[in-house]
């Protein structure tokens, strides 16, 4: 790794919230390029260690890794949050998977008003806004957040399972 | 008490269905029918029964059940008659026959989906952050520099929406915005951001963001941060003495 990757790592692991990349260019005096150089070094080097480097978008932010979850579950007992109802889970795979999604769609997939449920995800911060719909309107557009791929242990949305094909029989 | 009919009966109205296509859905799968081929008046009988046993407390919702049970209904009865060629308000129903059908499968394919996801939030693969660390206030509360300021500015421009094309919005000179602005911070400090957001447009917030600019420059506010990347305050500086010596 190079003083750069290093640099970044050091950042990340003092902060205690994602960055973004902007924010690791000017806290690096860096440019986009080299920071992205970097981060991808850095990934390279925790692939075999306890952590790993979780994005999202411009975010970036230094975690654990999904396998190793149960011994500090054990070792720090962090609160547990709440379960997610099955309606939740399936408005959440619809954000997921759809993302940037207006409620109206989610409205449309599951044939059922979604405020409520959208709201509590947005509450515990596994959605958020991320723009606006170009239609009447302008709706607000969902998409998941960090906190999201820390609750499935993803590195990035790349690593959700593919998205199911529609219309197969064979599929059940 | 263990009667074989009241247990199935229970099982049942176990489920609570959140809406028709949920239901629907369910019913598919009991009779394991391909939703594909799957005539939808087949399923009317079991409907019927399923909203019988409902016990929905809200009318709107229990309105959605029965307004798809009254086009079920009428599917069948076009069904159970044929030969006739169906008139404009039946080829309409069979058009949402097919939209339904169309539907079921894709919610069919999202539920699944959500039951993949479901399975592995349950085994637990949590990807811990590191945990927030209280920053010490009085290290962290230097005035910000202008560069960072900037940054986010920039970040909250990107969450306002273009000024339509159409409508004419309300111009805002900078005089205007730093007497606004001055006058609310002798009721308080303001969030940054928030401050921002409140513009109509994105040709507000780059005037209300330069009317502060002009403040902090008058040397009238200072801004600050109290946590590395958090929330950034504007407050008026020595609220009494500047605000009288103003005039610049």
């Amino acid at each position: 790794m190079n003083d750069l990757s290093r640099a970044l790592e050091a950042i990340l692991f003092t902060s205690n919230r994602a960055l973004k990349l902007r924010e690791l260019q000017q806290a690096t005096e860096s440019d986009k390029q080299a920071v992205e150089a970097a981060l991808d070094q850095l990934r390279t080097a925790l692939q075999d260690r306890g952590l790993m480097l979780q994005r999202q978008g411009d975010q970036v932010q230094l975690v654990t890794r999904p396998e190793v979850s149960s011994y500090i579950r054990r070792a720090l007992r962090p609160e547990v949050t709440g379960r997610l109802s099955p309606a939740a889970y399936e408005t959440l795979a619809i954000v997921a998977y759809q993302q940037p999604v207006p409620r109206a769609r989610i409205e449309e997939i599951r044939g059922v008003n979604c405020e409520s449920v959208l709201n509590n995800l947005e509450l515990r911060d596994l959605v958020a806004e991320v723009g606006r719909g170009n239609g009447p309107g302008q709706p607000k557009l969902y998409g998941t957040t960090m906190r999201f791929l820390q609750v499935l242990g993803l590195e990035s949305l790349d690593h959700l399972p593919p998205a199911l094909p529609m219309g197969g029989e064979d599929g059940r | 008490m263990d009667q074989p009919g009241e247990r199935a009966r229970l099982q049942v109205a176990t489920p609570i269905f959140e809406g028709p296509l949920e239901l629907l859905l369910a019913l598919v799968e009991r009779e394991d029918l391909d939703i594909l081929d799957v005539p939808l008046a087949s399923l009317t009988e079991a409907y019927l029964a399923e909203i019988a046993a409902l016990a929905r407390p809200d009318p709107r919702e229990m309105a959605e059940f029965l307004w798809t049970a009254a086009r079920l209904l009428l599917l069948k009865s076009i069904r159970l008659l044929p030969g006739e060629t169906p008139d404009e308000e039946e080829v309409l129903l069979l058009g949402w026959e097919e939209d339904v059908r169309r539907r079921l499968e894709e919610y069919r394919v999202y539920k699944e989906m959500a039951r993949g996801l479901m399975e592995r939030a349950a085994a637990d693969p949590v990807a811990f952050p590191s945990p927030v660390r209280t920053v010490d206030v009085e290290g962290q509360e230097a005035p910000l520099e202008v560069g960072l300021l900037v940054i986010a500015f920039k970040d909250v421009l990107s969450r306002l929406p273009p000024r339509p094309v159409t409508v004419t919005g309300r111009m805002w000179s900078t005089d205007e915005k730093v007497e606004i602005i001055t006058e609310r911070l002798r009721r308080g400090p303001l969030d940054l951001v928030a401050l921002i957001l409140e513009s109509e447009d994105r040709l507000e917030a780059v005037v209300t963001f330069v009317a502060l600019l002009e403040l902090l420059r008058r040397g009238a506010v200072t801004v600050r941060q109290r946590e590395s990347f958090g929330a950034i305050t504007v407050e008026a500086r020595a609220p009494s003495a500047e605000t009288g010596r103003g005039g610049a």
